[in-house]
């Protein structure tokens, strides 16, 4: 049960969560960052240090974007567990619920 | 010169980092990955990562995970490590600061905050930082009173150190088989009779420091029914804002599906009591604590205080008594000490006992910002001090990281026979015998 980044970081990529994850699992897309799901060790750190307040506990997830859990989840497919965010860098890519384009 | 001293050279700074926690191993990857710097990191235990080894609850597997993240930054080339060796012990601050280009203090939080009413140093009172380290194999942790004729346990605390402890003694032994906790801690635990487990917060729902994820393990425990003694609170998350309103709705949820116990232990949440004495003629037997409703009375066998760590003084540091931690500015202790290196601090000796194992990361990088800054301007005013690191050989008693390898190995092993990842090693001596070391507190 990790933890997930929904609308909040859209066009926004504050990264501030990045420097709290202690596991480095928090990798940056095109638009947005995404928590990779089998790395996450569920600390809770990444949460907190959000000024956008786009995490979210994925059991606890808001209303209206559950479907970011899956596309976290999805945005890992090719990229699997690299072991680290730094090891792989930003990606160009994206994975975007329908509708949740905030633009 | 030594190889390490020639070590040192090609890379240019040296840190000692007092502490082998998740903040001291931040601070020191930083320093090694980032900076390129030669990096000392020293416990006083034969094993590194602190509170994640000795704090983490053991069945937060995903968690302890964590050491392998850790475990890179020791592999790096410019990072040692020196296990057994304790500052004011085996070395003294006063030349750690004249051999280093800046010394790091990430001694963490290892003392608890007293409950401060009559009776509490009965027997069978303790404080959760030794219950913790009991099941978490501490080598100087002793063994709580005997479980086997223990009814009920309190646990005093609203925070997620109170949630870990209640649900380690709520957990059947079974559970606990996969975790590290070592053989003789689930022996202890599976002769306890425990049927009743308080947890009891001196405030009401909506003011509880657990967190959802933390609070929702509660209501699956195989062995144990969770009921909510709300009393006067309100158990409705109407106009609560945010995480706290996830966690009224479980506490509700909680209370409207109470009906009838059907496991053999009970979990116990209340709200609102004060404890006002521990009563009991040698050994405890009961806890009176005050309430909006009077005073409440709850028999007892164990009592167990989660109410905060509290940092420690080191010797020749100087110590805030009344917060528990070094003075500082922007991580560096405060006042300095004239002409000689910086020191500096990370972890919960700074900021004192909160947050995740993730805050740190950002705290020591913090820190280090502070050491970079200094070091950069000292270029300009003084002649930097020839650094003059340990030698690998320099205490007779260290273990190096290849020693620990060998106690992380031992452990490993010792894990296969139950199906578990490791089970800890809980003595100094099988500690030391694994890591090929003797205990002693002479420099060779």
């Amino acid at each position: 049960m990790p933890f997930v980044i929904g609308d909040g970081c859209v066009d926004v990529k504050d990264r501030s969560c990045i420097g709290f994850c202690p596991v480095d699992c928090i990798y940056e897309g095109g638009r947005k960052l995404y928590i990779n799901p089998d790395e996450c060790i569920d600390c809770g750190a990444c949460e907190s240090a959000c000024p956008m307040n786009a995490i979210f506990y994925d059991a606890t997830i808001h209303a209206g974007q559950e479907a970011h859990v899956e596309a976290n989840r999805a945005f890992f497919a090719e990229l699997g567990t690299p072991g680290g965010a730094k090891r792989v860098g930003p990606q160009t890519w994206d994975v975007i619920p329908d509708g949740h384009d905030t633009v | 010169m030594t190889p390490s001293e020639e070590g040192a050279a090609d890379v240019g700074r040296h840190v000692a980092v007092i502490g082998a926690g998740p903040s001291g191993v931040y601070a020191a990857e930083d320093m090694a990955t980032r900076l390129g710097w030669s990096v000392d990191v020293i416990d006083r235990l034969p094993t590194p990562y602190g509170l994640l080894r000795y704090g983490v609850a053991p069945d937060h597997m995903k968690m302890k995970s964590l050491a392998r993240a850790l475990e890179r930054v020791f592999a790096h080339s410019n990072v040692r490590f020196f296990g057994n060796v304790e500052v004011g012990r085996d070395i003294r601050v006063e030349e750690l600061r004249a051999r280093y280009d800046a010394v790091i203090y990430a001694v963490g939080a290892p003392g608890h905050r007293r409950l401060g009413v009559p009776g509490e140093d009965l027997i069978g009172v303790q404080p959760a930082t030794d219950l913790v380290a009991w099941y978490s194999g501490h080598p100087d942790a002793a063994a709580p009173p005997d479980l086997s004729a223990a009814r009920s346990a309190v646990v005093i605390g609203a925070g997620n150190v109170a949630l870990d402890v209640a649900r380690l003694l709520a957990k059947s032994a079974h559970e606990l088989l996969p975790t590290d906790v070592p053989g003789d801690v689930i022996e202890a635990l599976e002769r306890s009779a425990l049927t009743d487990i308080h947890i009891v917060c001196r405030r009401g729902p909506a003011d509880v420091k657990f967190t959802y994820k933390e609070l929702a393990e509660m209501g699956e425990l195989e062995n144990a029914d969770v009921v909510v003694h709300a009393g006067e609170y309100s158990l409705d998350s109407e106009g609560v804002m945010g995480a706290q309103a996830t966690i009224i709705d479980l506490f509700r949820q909680w209370a409207e599906r109470e009906s009838g116990r059907r496991k053999s232990r009970t979990v116990h949440f209340h709200f609102g009591l004060r404890p006002e004495r521990v009563n009991g003629t040698r050994g405890v037997e009961a806890i009176t604590f005050g309430s909006a409703g009077g005073d409440q009375v709850i028999p007892v066998d164990l009592v167990v205080t989660a109410i905060g760590s509290f940092g420690r003084a080191m010797v020749d540091v100087d110590f805030d008594a009344g917060r528990g931690v070094i003075p500082h500015l922007d991580g560096r202790v405060q006042p300095p000490s004239p002409g000689l290196s910086g020191e500096y601090v990370v972890g919960w000796i700074k900021r004192g006992p909160s947050g995740v194992i993730g805050t740190n990361k950002a705290d020591a990088i913090n820190t280090v910002a502070t050491v970079v800054a200094d070091l950069e301007a000292a270029v300009d005013t003084v002649p930097h001090a020839v650094t003059r690191p340990f030698g690998e050989d320099e205490f007779g008693s260290a273990v190096l990281w290849d020693g620990w390898l060998g106690i992380d190995r031992a452990e490993i092993a010792g894990g296969a026979a139950r199906g578990a990842a490791r089970v800890k090693m809980a003595t100094w001596d099988q500690l030391l015998a694994s890591a090929g070391a003797t205990r002693g507190d002479a420099r060779s």
